[in-house]
């Protein structure tokens, strides 16, 4: 699954960095904009870290450590996060 | 604008919603966690089918379908609150019509999936390859959302009525 990760992120890395630079000025001083950045950066901290922790020992047991699992809830909520805050951006000036 | 439209926007419900100024932003972002959902559980299943991950048990990649029905859910909601808020800029709209194909297309391949194949899938073995038939219906799925999304992206710019 992490390559499919790394390659949705890297298509939605792109396009946005291509969006951005059309409208720097604008996009970099709207502050649900900084937010939304915020939210993708701790995304993928938290994200790299759960697959440190799940993967990391080169173990490849059934058994998931219990400490991911409130990263994991973490990580949902930040990229529900970026999506409202990427959405709201079209709406709040 | 279009008989039908102009009348449904002259409607108390729609103009009521559309006075809500938070309830369309609110409903776009529910909208796009909800295509997450989506693609994301189907999007996988599909994967699966096509025969990526061969490791995973169907019945394993099978467990997120409840997940991508309720995206579905969530923005068959959402998008009928958008229908009714601004139906001008669907029903002229090439762009939402080829929406609502690739919508159908998806629902039938998943209603032809799990009426005639969905029983073999689970007797299918880990590390096992998927056969054709099932990897047409993971393509035919995968692309029509895909193109459901892009469509409904491309709502704003291509086809419009106005």
């Amino acid at each position: 699954m992490f390559p499919i990760f790394w390659l949705g992120f890297t298509i939605n890395l792109v396009s946005g960095v291509m969006l951005f630079v059309s409208e720097a000025a604008d996009k970099a001083t709207q502050p649900v904009f900084l937010v939304k950045l915020l939210f993708v950066i701790l995304g993928v901290v938290v994200t790299a870290r759960i697959r440190r922790l799940v993967f990391g020992d080169g173990s490849q047991g059934p058994f998931v450590p219990s400490a991911a699992r409130p990263l994991a809830m973490i990580s949902i909520g930040l990229w529900a996060g970026a999506i409202v805050a990427g959405r709201l951006m079209a709406y709040l000036k | 604008m279009d008989p039908f439209s102009a009348w449904l926007e002259g409607t108390r419900l729609s103009t009521v919603m559309r006075d809500m100024t938070w309830l369309w932003p609110a409903c776009e972002s529910i909208h796009f966690i909800g295509l997450a959902l989506l693609i994301g559980g189907a999007g996988y299943f599909d994967l699966r089918l096509l025969g990526f991950m061969r490791r995973v048990p169907m019945a394993a990649a099978k467990a997120f379908m409840p997940w991508a029905i309720a995206g579905f859910a969530m923005n068959f909601a959402t998008g009928t609150l958008f229908f009714i808020m601004a139906p001008h800029m669907c029903v002229p709209s090439a762009a939402w019509w080829a929406k609502v194909f690739f919508i159908v297309i998806a629902g039938m391949n998943a209603m032809f999936f799990e009426t005639t194949l969905g029983t073999r899938v689970m007797l299918l073995g880990p590390n096992e390859d998927t056969p054709t038939s099932f990897k047409i219906v993971g393509a035919v799925s995968l692309f029509s959302w895909f193109a459901v999304l892009f469509f409904g992206r491309m709502l704003p710019y291509i086809g419009t009525g106005n």
